[in-house]
């Protein structure tokens, strides 16, 4: 996580989360969150499936969970007896970490209408791109298709976001009617993404590359070096080849640059003007 | 020029959704904002450093974690000096690769006396969890596990952990990986892993292939083989070789800090020897044993048989009488020996049984008492541990023992009845490893281990990171014997308490102490001799610091 993730954010953000999946924000001071959590949010949120195999079984109906979150800045101390079990909130904590993914699972899919009477559909797909070595950096990109013409449009979110996209379709909207063919929408968005990663600046795998080269023909020399040795018996050659082998898979598999693309979310969005590059 | 890898597990799961993307627009907006924190943003920063919970790291420690990932791509030797904080450094590099999403699968062999001390401490410092290996499922149900050495190489542990694919292992105590012909160093040279961490202080404690050894795990060939290693690098004497080549070629993966390089402020340290005077017998038996061992010690050098029978004997009479009677009597077992000498060892046997009382142990208890406080007392040798523990307890001392064969559990507990319940811990060398004992501050050592890279093992111990108070160390040294030159050599010469062992240097530094000291003490005529030999080999040794120092 970076720097993004700034402490207040981390308040903001739970809050926003917490009223979209519709949790009851109780009534809290200032930079504390005290939340009642549907049971679906819970299950979520909560790392207890024995519990919830049980409750589901016997039917039962427990009281609904509440969390008292306390964040930075925040004078309520964790071990307020006042308060039962306020819980502190920092970047990375493991309840941080299980609302995140809860975001990104319920946040994976999305239908949108802009608020205007002629609307275009558009399919959004944001990609998370990878390039990996013995390091790792990751790029999140945003691509709109445009399903008239199969135009894309990249960098949209920052546009996307400044609009007023809602839920619901507007009564006296009229919006083109177009059969989608989602593996074909799939294809046409890896097909770019892939030109797209393509264009980029790929010293860094040519370093990797290199590094790896240059480590496999260490070891080559190394062994050829240990096994020219002339007091060696069948035991130990057949161990150093082995040793050797290993060492070898060890590098690949830590240096070998990679480039790896996951989609991690796709909307159907209606809007009323093209995206706009940023 | 790179291999390209697609995911389609958003399309599956479309499918399963009616192939209809379905969903409120703020919850995508929410979900996007997410993936943007969990990105590694770029190759250069530690990403780990603005989500640790509950610790800022110093320095040393972020620049050490910074350059094991960046320059050292992740396989490492990390050989700080004691208490610089070498846990904290493995676990800042842990962290990151852990956010960056390289690193999901971990192996952390550890001490026993420290498995839960290093899972405690990933958890509340890093909020890494990890778990402490408890039976044989433990490999398979965790992915970051922290386990004991000794139990991981034995059965059926080790094949379970041979066929498993770590990210990462982390080693600590490596300098128990020195010699490759061990289970422990084969263990670690078969696992399969991606990312390697070796912590240890002292990667070097007596020859140049314990650093070979400990290398060529991280990166085998980095030295050469063997035999070009042992060519190139290595004197007679397990001198080093063209130090300057082998410094540059050791730093493309260890790193060292230094305290004195650090920015840390550590509490003083206050040094003194206290001097015993022996009793007449105490006196009697020490002549006599020196002598049989110096008339031994010329006969085997003439034979090449081995002497380290006679280093310990003559090690363990300047420790106490009680000491060397077990030493007496293997010996005497030995089918080798002519009937003269069982003769004369028999008598030495006697005279070593009928001293009446031990001077040194009457001023241990007295000293004790004085302090008033909690006081760790070294020793070499089981024997004196367990007749100082006996001679404490009759005076109305409350003490502890602490050794390297106890289990786990047993370790924590004598540290904590040591905290909480007894004043005096009585510890040999190999207890002395790897437990954090800051609420004490003041030393003992009854006795002086000729090995120097051992001691700062024992004092460093109490002076780390975390000490509060000044640190107080006695050194005890009897008069007319040889220990009062080796705490006069350690101590006034090479200053190995005021400064640190790093100067001795890791890779300068392994000459054979102890054989050294031993040809000093046996072949030397008189007092004057023996004096004037050990500051020739004090300048040495300071003379090797000067250079390592200077760029």
């Amino acid at each position: 996580m970076t720097e993004t993730v700034q402490h207040n954010n981390l308040y903001d953000f739970c809050y926003r989360y917490f009223k979209h999946v519709g949790a009851t924000i109780l009534p809290s001071v200032t930079s504390t969150i005290n939340v009642e959590l549907p049971r679906d949010v819970d299950k979520e949120l909560t790392d207890r499936p024995f519990y919830w195999m049980w409750i589901d079984a016997m039917n039962e109906m427990p009281p609904n969970t509440v969390l008292h979150l306390v964040f930075e800045g925040s004078d309520v101390q964790p071990k307020d007896p006042e308060n039962p079990k306020p819980e502190m909130i920092t970047p990375g904590c493991y309840r941080m970490q299980r609302i995140l993914q809860s975001a990104k699972t319920r946040g994976m899919f999305a239908a949108a209408y802009e608020q205007a009477q002629i609307l275009s559909p558009f399919a959004l797909f944001i990609a998370k791109i990878s390039f990996i070595s013995d390091l790792r950096q990751d790029f999140l990109e945003s691509y709109a298709i445009d399903l008239r013409d199969f135009q894309i449009y990249g960098n949209v979110m920052d546009d996307l976001f400044q609009r007023d996209l809602r839920d619901e379709r507007p009564t006296a909207a009229q919006v083109l009617p177009i059969a989608i063919n989602m593996d074909q929408l799939f294809h046409i968005v890896n097909q770019c993404i892939e030109l797209d990663v393509q264009a980029r600046d790929h010293s860094w795998a040519k370093e990797a590359r290199n590094r790896l080269n240059s480590e496999l023909k260490r070891l080559d020399v190394y062994y050829d070096s240990v096994l020219a040795t002339s007091n060696l018996d069948a035991e130990q050659i057949a161990s150093y080849a082995a040793e050797r082998e290993l060492r070898k898979a060890e590098i690949i598999w830590r240096t070998e640059p990679k480039v790896e693309v996951r989609l991690t979310q796709m909307a159907l969005i209606y809007l009323a003007q093209k995206p706009r590059d940023r | 020029m790179y291999t390209y890898q697609q995911h389609n597990d958003l399309r599956t799961t479309l499918a399963t959704h009616g192939d209809m993307p379905m969903g409120k627009w703020s919850l995508f907006q929410l979900a996007y904002e997410a993936e943007r924190q969990s990105l590694s943003q770029t190759f250069d920063e530690l990403t780990c450093l603005s989500v640790l919970p509950a610790m800022v790291p110093y320095e040393h420690q972020v620049n050490t974690a910074r350059r094991v990932i960046q320059e050292l791509h992740g396989r490492a030797l990390l050989a700080d000096e004691v208490g610089l904080g070498k846990t904290i450094e493995a676990g800042l590099v842990l962290k990151e690769y852990v956010l960056r999403g390289l690193v999901k699968k971990t192996l952390i062999l550890v001490p026993a006396s420290l498995v839960l001390q290093w899972t405690r401490e990933l958890n509340e410092k890093f909020a890494i969890p990890a778990f402490a290996q408890r039976n044989a499922w433990s490999w398979t149900t965790y992915d970051i596990l922290v386990a004991s050495m000794d139990t991981t190489k034995r059965e059926p542990h080790r094949t379970e952990v041979l066929s498993q694919e770590y990210d990462m292992v982390i080693v600590d105590e490596a300098h128990k990986l020195k010699n490759s012909k061990t289970r422990n160093w084969q263990l670690i040279n078969q696992m399969r892993k991606k990312y390697l961490l070796l912590l240890t202080a002292t990667p070097v404690q007596n020859d140049m292939k314990e650093l070979y050894n400990l290398i060529n795990l991280l990166r085998p060939g980095q030295l050469g083989n063997q035999t070009v290693f042992a060519k190139n690098h290595v004197q007679k004497n397990r001198q080093p070789k063209n130090p300057e080549i082998l410094r540059s070629m050791v730093q493309e993966i260890m790193v060292r800090n230094q305290r004195k390089q650090s920015s840390i402020e550590f509490t003083t340290r206050n040094v003194e020897a206290i001097t015993i005077e022996l009793s007449q017998k105490e006196r009697a038996l020490y002549t006599e044993v020196t002598e049989f061992i110096r008339e031994a010690y010329q006969k085997r050098k003439e034979s090449h048989r081995s002497i380290l029978s006679l280093i310990t004997l003559q090690r363990e009479i300047c420790s106490s009488s009680y000491a060397s009677m077990c030493t007496l009597e293997t010996m005497m077992k030995d089918k080798r020996i002519t009937i003269e000498e069982q003769l004369r060892l028999q008598e030495l046997y006697h005279m070593a049984e009928s001293i009446p009382s031990y001077s040194k142990v009457e001023r241990v208890i007295e000293l004790v008492q004085q302090i008033q406080d909690k006081v760790i007392i070294f020793t070499e040798y089981r024997a004196t541990q367990d007749f100082l523990l006996y001679m404490l307890q009759q005076s109305g001392i409350k003490a502890v023992l602490f050794r390297g064969g106890y289990k786990r559990g047993k370790k924590d507990w004598m540290k904590d009845l040591f905290e909480h319940r007894a004043q005096v811990l009585i510890a040999t060398e190999a207890g002395g490893e790897g437990i954090n004992l800051q609420f004490c501050n003041q030393v003992i050592n009854f006795d002086l281990p000729w090995n120097p890279m051992r001691i700062e093992q024992r004092i460093g111990r109490v002076h780390r990171l975390g000490q509060t108070r000044p640190v107080y160390i006695r050194n005890f040294s009897t008069l007319g014997t040889i220990e009062e030159h080796i705490v006069s050599l350690l101590q006034d010469k090479i200053h190995m308490f005021e400064s640190v062992i790093g100067e001795l240097d890791v890779i300068l530094g392994p000459k054979s102490f102890e054989n050294d000291l031993m040809e000093t003490f046996m072949t030397s005529e008189g007092k004057d001799e023996i004096s004037a030999r050990l500051s020739a080999l004090s300048r040495r040794v300071r003379s090797l610091d000067i250079e390592r120092t200077s760029p």
